[in-house]
């Protein structure tokens, strides 16, 4: 095992950021900027409690938990970026890179971690949940306007027979 | 909402064996219509969720000012004792004129697995 060091990784995106940046892994903690300086994160080792790799759209993601339960994202690792990741997670901070799988098989899926601006039990059967969308999210309206437009999840619902109450209320204790 | 046991009619249909056999396009977090694999990939907080044809039940399309409104409902494999199927909708939207030709292939794709399953069943018979 090396000495504590710092590394850094371009072309990270800090969560749904559309614009990507560089992110620094040093033995204090983490920070990630992009290249005008004009989006700064910068997380203290003191604040993980366990970091995950798990493939996501935009190639792979570190995802770092937080003491506090929230986590920050960070997409757009190459696959060959896993081995020097897990080297220097392990040096600096003493924290073994989990990996995460997900399915890619079609019909299977699970996952219940975003943000939620507003949730309605629809009726009896059906929980809608909206999403907010990047404004909301605290992005810049003149970055999001030079980029090609995305296709935004504005809204899921469930139509789930028998269990919706206890669906319901499991989310809105998120 | 938990995972629950998939039903018989689920198990034959495989989008990917595995994550890197992703098509590449997923990077730009839009709906891809992958007609040799016959999935839909979603953009779903960051990660692209497959969703084999098969589990879609329909999709239909709206238009409100500048935007396009894509509204896909899926089946989710429900209990194994009968039950009625869940289904869960996703709703997408985007300026971009190209979410009306994945409209469009998302339509045809569905098109082609009907016929393929119809033809499937005949010889099975």
């Amino acid at each position: 095992m090396g000495d504590p060091k710092s590394k850094q990784f371009e072309n990270i995106y800090y969560g749904l950021s559309n614009y990507p940046g560089i992110l620094k892994l040093a033995p204090s903690g983490l920070g990630w900027k992009t290249a005008d300086s004009e989006n700064i994160v910068t997380i203290s080792a003191d604040e993980f409690k366990k970091i995950q790799w798990m493939r996501v759209a935009r190639d792979y993601q570190l995802k770092v938990a937080l003491k506090n339960g929230s986590a920050a994202r960070f997409d757009g690792f190459v696959k060959d970026n896993f081995e020097s990741l897990r080297e220097i997670i392990r040096t600096n901070y003493k924290l073994n890179l989990e990996t995460k799988e997900l399915s890619v098989r079609g019909w299977n899926w699970g996952k219940t971690d975003f943000q939620v601006s507003n949730t309605n039990l629809q009726n009896k059967v059906e929980v809608s949940l909206e999403f907010m969308q990047p404004e909301q999210l605290g992005e810049d309206a003149k970055v999001r306007s030079r980029k090609a437009p995305v296709h935004e999840l504005v809204e899921m619902r469930f139509y789930v027979p028998g269990s919706t109450v206890l669906f319901f209320e499991t989310v809105k204790e998120k | 909402h938990k995972a629950k046991q998939p039903q018989e009619a689920f198990r034959k249909f495989e989008s990917y064996k595995r994550d890197t056999a992703l098509p590449k396009e997923v990077k730009d977090l839009k709906i891809i219509v992958d007609q040799r694999n016959e999935s839909i990939i979603l953009p779903v907080f960051g990660f692209a969720v497959p969703f084999h044809i098969s589990t879609l039940k329909n999709v239909n399309k709206s238009e409100e000012g500048e935007y396009i409104y894509l509204r896909l409902n899926f089946l989710t494999p429900g209990q194994a004792s009968g039950k009625k199927e869940d289904m869960v909708t996703f709703t997408y939207r985007s300026t971009d004129p190209l979410l009306a030709d994945i409209y469009k292939g998302i339509l045809d794709l569905k098109k082609s697995a009907a016929k393929k399953e119809a033809e499937r069943k005949e010889m099975a018979d």
